[in-house]
């Protein structure tokens, strides 16, 4: 844990709620942030839960009877093609690269969920991290203001444990705004209401002034009682508080107000859960939160299959576009990178429902953004679909070949629960050196 | 998150910070073990312990003569205050309601904390509570994976059914070690009352023998030794064979072997991607002796339960140690080897012989255990020397859980939950709240987030129970017979189940007659009412 990152009086002066400016306190503007010699990289995680289906998007199969009724369109990468309701990303396609040959054996939600987004299957009382506070905990600054992980809009259900800190313990567990569903995303106003930390607000009913004199008396008790308690739990206790209170006070929290932007913007990004979600993540990219998941679910389509698809990319298409524009215009997508993918694939066979089942034997993922080689296609499927040709991708290989496009070293160990250390990618984990840039 | 060697450096040295001044303070203190055999009384010598006092006293005996060993000053007995709560928390997963916490203040009685502790065992919170406790011990997925949730409920009902009738404690774990498997498809289609067996313990180890062979190891042997479900343990003596050895005592539980007719399969695994198939042995290498009418599992559970296995009873009795004190004689608790010796040998081999002597009843232990000197200690660090908690030198300090924060607050409140009692497993207010605030952390490194905070501070449950019109709240703001000084009291009590200190009783009585910062005693009770809540006294059981 990291032990009371604030002096005693440093707290109380939070705690008074003066809003002092402390340094440090005022948020990064963009421009900042992208200049900052200091700046690590950021990382996007774009989660598509339910298992979408990539053949129809990323590699697909014109000609064949598996191909479905979807067509190819040209990006502005020559020679890669991506599915035809995804035009506004095929123009940040020099920016993209996709990875064609997953084959990850996991067919069942819950563990190819937990697989995907922690890099191991369920094993034992082992409670693996999800990536999201595996690489926070490498690229954040322990005492930042703001959380350096933050979850919108996730769909836990499949396994909770996919979502969480695992034995990194609290501290690295995401901030979640807004839970997720497996349909469709929540459209229209509900999306603002969803996307703001639960409970940051003070109530109403209590005034600036009484909140203040409430944290003097609770200052007054915890230093008594921490005074000759002196403990663990009780400084997990003081630490937690001291960062919610940061947060509240904070300038950088205003990044969950998604009415300070236009219109213009918000219409772009699209008007639902996971296009406000993407505003959000640059939101908070820009003020330097290293990494941030945007959820978009209604991915299992056992029938219809393609319906379904068309409308779930246009709502992927405005939101993952509008966010590479936007970070590419403020200078930070070289060193954001974004990471596409749900837990599987889906059958190339088209079933009698025009539905596609689970496939985890050949599907995509997709790496964009800083560190990525952009404008390719990595790997390679049979005509039909159903098979990697040559070297497949693990999904060590692929959450590897992330970290090297961050920066991390993927074979730094943390010590975990059941006491033996474990690595942040198992060493069986290749690097895919063609996509790292 | 550190490892937990630097996290204990953390304390011991802000624990010597913090600790009272003018101590002077000496180098690192080496750990100084009395051998078994020069314990207070030789163990082949000792009489039975009979009675739960008998065996307190022996815990006593064991404590002062390594305290003494080791030039550790223990701190002072904790105040009936805070004995109280903590009994009440550890025992009923609650704090105690106002009325209990006069009661016994103002009892003259120099015998009321056995008495007490007596009664406290008799209440059905006891068994409420305890239930939940072996559940979360005992089925941790069910705490951590939404997917198993459902099951606690069931679960939690059969072990309370079995903790009310008294059943002994090798005889629930055979039972759990033994549960059904049979299932039409992998879910609810169970053939019979769910509640009436421990099905739950395989369905949340997946029927995977590999899984549940682990958890037994785990939880009933206190060896932890899954990492030699792939490799080689590379720190402990034991080897890949050796773990799918157990595993293979769990064959049956994969439900296509459980309907096999020859009995050999079932006595045998086959280690998953190759093609070695390995015979069911037991851990201290021996070959079992087969009796056509025992399925493996059975001879399996009766090798461990015996009165001399090595393992059983030992970790049984190291566990409920590590239940009431938050750190195990033996911690952690399922690592045994030689870098990880017993605190104090002798004391646990004392607890060990008492919980077979006494037909492996908890209850015995748990009686004593609380009537011990270590436990009624205060939590209040008085001297240097008691920083390291594994000189249970000064009561440790753990953290809440969920159902214990949550049952507690309602305590404070007097919130009641009106979902139907049959809903509750799965929605409400006690669920929601119970799932954000849960987690599987050791209780004495349990940790807070931000949302957490942030809801204790600013959710709609806590601003409600504080507001004047709260369901607490109303009836002491209310009241034309208390003075603010007295009203002061019953917020004290209702949360930290103790008056309010001098100074305490100064500062927040000052603000409630002048009324905070609107000059209105009502809205300044609530004010502190609030920051009662939130406080780390509160949130933790000292």
């Amino acid at each position: 844990m990291k032990p009371n990152n604030l002096s005693r009086r440093d707290w109380m002066s939070v705690a008074a709620g003066l809003g002092l400016s402390m340094s440090g306190w005022l948020p990064k503007l963009a421009a900042e942030t992208a200049a900052d010699p200091q700046r690590k990289r950021s990382c996007i995680l774009l989660w598509m839960n339910g298992g979408p289906s990539t053949i129809d998007m990323w590699d697909l199969k014109p000609g064949h009877a598996n191909g479905g009724p979807f067509k190819e369109i040209a990006t502005a990468a020559p020679g890669l093609k991506f599915g035809e309701h995804l035009p506004k990303l095929a123009r940040h396609a020099k920016d993209i690269a996709v990875v064609r040959s997953m084959s990850t054996k996991e067919g069942d939600h819950a563990r190819a969920t937990y697989y995907l987004r922690t890099g191991n299957l369920p094993q034992g009382a082992l409670q693996f991290p999800s990536i999201g506070s595996l690489l926070s905990k490498e690229l954040g600054n322990p005492a930042s203001e703001l959380p350096n992980f933050v979850s919108v809009s996730p769909f836990r259900f499949f396994s909770q444990g996919a979502f969480g800190p695992g034995f990194l313990g609290p501290n690295h567990a995401p901030l979640i705004v807004g839970e997720g569903n497996f349909g469709a995303p929540a459209a229209g106003d509900a999306s603002d209401r969803l996307l703001k930390v639960q409970d940051l607000a003070r109530p109403k009913e209590v005034s600036d002034a009484q909140a203040d004199s409430r944290f003097g008396l609770l200052r007054d008790l915890d230093s008594e009682f921490g005074a000759d308690h002196p403990n663990l739990t009780h400084l997990s206790h003081r630490s937690a508080y001291d960062r919610a209170v940061m947060l509240m006070q904070s300038v950088g929290a205003r990044a969950f107000d998604l009415q300070e932007e236009s219109v213009r913007v918000r219409d772009a990004y699209g008007r639902n859960i996971f296009g406000q979600g993407c505003l959000l993540a640059r939101r908070l990219v820009e003020r330097g939160v290293p990494f941030v998941e945007v959820n978009l679910g209604g991915w299992d389509t056992h029938q219809n299959n393609f319906d379904a698809l068309q409308r779930l990319n246009g709502i992927l298409d405005s939101g993952w576009s509008q966010l590479m524009t936007d970070l590419s215009v403020r200078g930070l997508l070289e060193s954001t990178t974004i990471v596409w993918m749900g837990e599987f694939g889906r059958t190339p066979r088209i079933n009698q429902g025009k539905g596609r089942d689970h496939y985890p034997n050949a599907w995509s993922a997709v790496l964009a953004g800083g560190g990525i080689k952009g404008g390719q296609a990595f790997g390679k499927t049979t005509d039909d679909g159903t098979k990697v040709q040559g070297d497949a991708t693990s999904v060590p290989d692929l959450l590897a070949t992330l970290c090297k496009a961050l920066g991390i070293d993927h074979l730094k160990t943390n010590n975990s629960n059941v006491g033996r250390p474990i690595r942040i990618v198992d060493k069986s984990a290749k690097v895919i050196k063609d996509v790292v840039a | 998150m550190m490892e937990h060697g630097k996290l204990w450096a953390v304390v011991l040295i802000l624990g010597s910070a913090w600790a009272v001044s003018g101590q002077e303070q000496g180098p690192a203190p080496r750990v100084v073990t009395i051998p078994p055999e020069q314990g207070p009384a030789p163990r082949m010598l000792r009489a039975k312990l009979k009675t739960p006092e008998e065996l307190a006293q022996a815990i006593d005996r064991h404590l002062e003569a390594h305290w003494k060993a080791n030039n550790v000053t223990p701190a002072p007995l904790a105040d009936d205050a805070e004995l109280n709560r903590r009994l009440h928390l550890d025992l009923l997963g609650q704090i105690p309601a106002i009325g209990d916490v006069r009661t016994f203040l103002n009892d003259k009685d120099p015998a009321k904390r056995d008495r007490q502790i007596t009664e406290l065992f008799k209440r059905p919170g006891f068994l409420s509570h305890y239930g939940t406790v072996l559940r979360q011990t005992w089925l941790p997925q069910a705490t951590d994976n939404q997917e198993f949730q459902f099951l606690s409920p069931q679960f939690e009902t059969w072990i309370r059914k079995k903790l009310k009738s008294d059943t002994p404690t090798d005889q629930i774990v055979r039972e759990m070690l033994t549960a059904p498997t049979l299932f039409n498809g992998r879910r609810n289609n169970f053939n019979g009352n769910p509640e009436d067996t421990p099905f739950a313990f395989n369905q949340v180890n997946e029927f995977k023998p590999e899984n549940v062979a682990s958890m037994a190891s785990r939880l009933f042997m206190g060896v932890k030794i899954e990492c030699a479900q792939c490799h080689n343990h590379p720190f402990a003596p034991y080897k890949k064979e050796q773990f799918w050895e157990l595993a293979a005592f769990f064959a049956e539980v994969q439900p296509t072997i459980a309907n096999v007719s020859d009995v050999k399969v079932k006595r045998e695994i086959k280690i998953p991607e190759t093609t070695k198939v390995i015979q069911a042995k037991f851990f201290d290498g021996k070959d079992p002796t087969w009796d056509a009418a025992k399925s493996p599992r059975q001879t399996f559970a009766d090798w461990l339960t015996a009165k001399d296995n090595p393992y059983f009873a030992r970790n049984f009795a190291n566990r409920l140690w590590a239940y009431f004190f938050g750190v195990g004689l033996i911690d952690p608790i399922d690592e045994p080897s030689d870098e990880n010796p017993p605190a104090i040998p002798a004391l646990l081999e004392e607890l060990t012989q008492a919980f077979i002597d006494n037909g492996y009843d908890q209850k015995f232990l748990m009686r004593a255990i609380v009537r011990s000197k270590a436990y009624q200690l205060t939590s209040r660090q008085t001297h240097p020397s008691q920083a390291d908690p594994r000189f249970f030198a000064r009561m440790t300090i753990k953290g809440l859980s969920g159902e214990q924060l949550f049952d507690s607050l309602s305590q404070a409140t007097g919130y009641v939950d009106n979902t139907p009692r049959e809903q509750r497993p799965f929605g409400g207010t006690r669920r929601d709240f119970v799932i954000k605030f849960s987690s599987t952390e050791k209780i004495t490194e349990k940790q807070k987030s931000i949302l957490q905070a942030l809801t204790m501070m600013n959710g709609r449950f806590v601003i409600d129970q504080t507001s004047t019109k709260g369901v607490f709240l109303v009836g002491i703001v209310d009241s034309p017979l208390w003075t603010p000084r007295e009203k002061l009291d019953m917020l004290f009590l209702a949360t930290l189940s103790r008056f309010p200190t001098r100074p305490e009783a100064e500062r927040f009585g000052s603000y409630v007659e002048q009324g905070g910062v609107d000059v209105d005693p009502d809205k300044a009770l609530a004010d502190v009412f609030w920051a009662l809540l939130n406080s780390s006294e509160f949130s933790l059981n000292h």
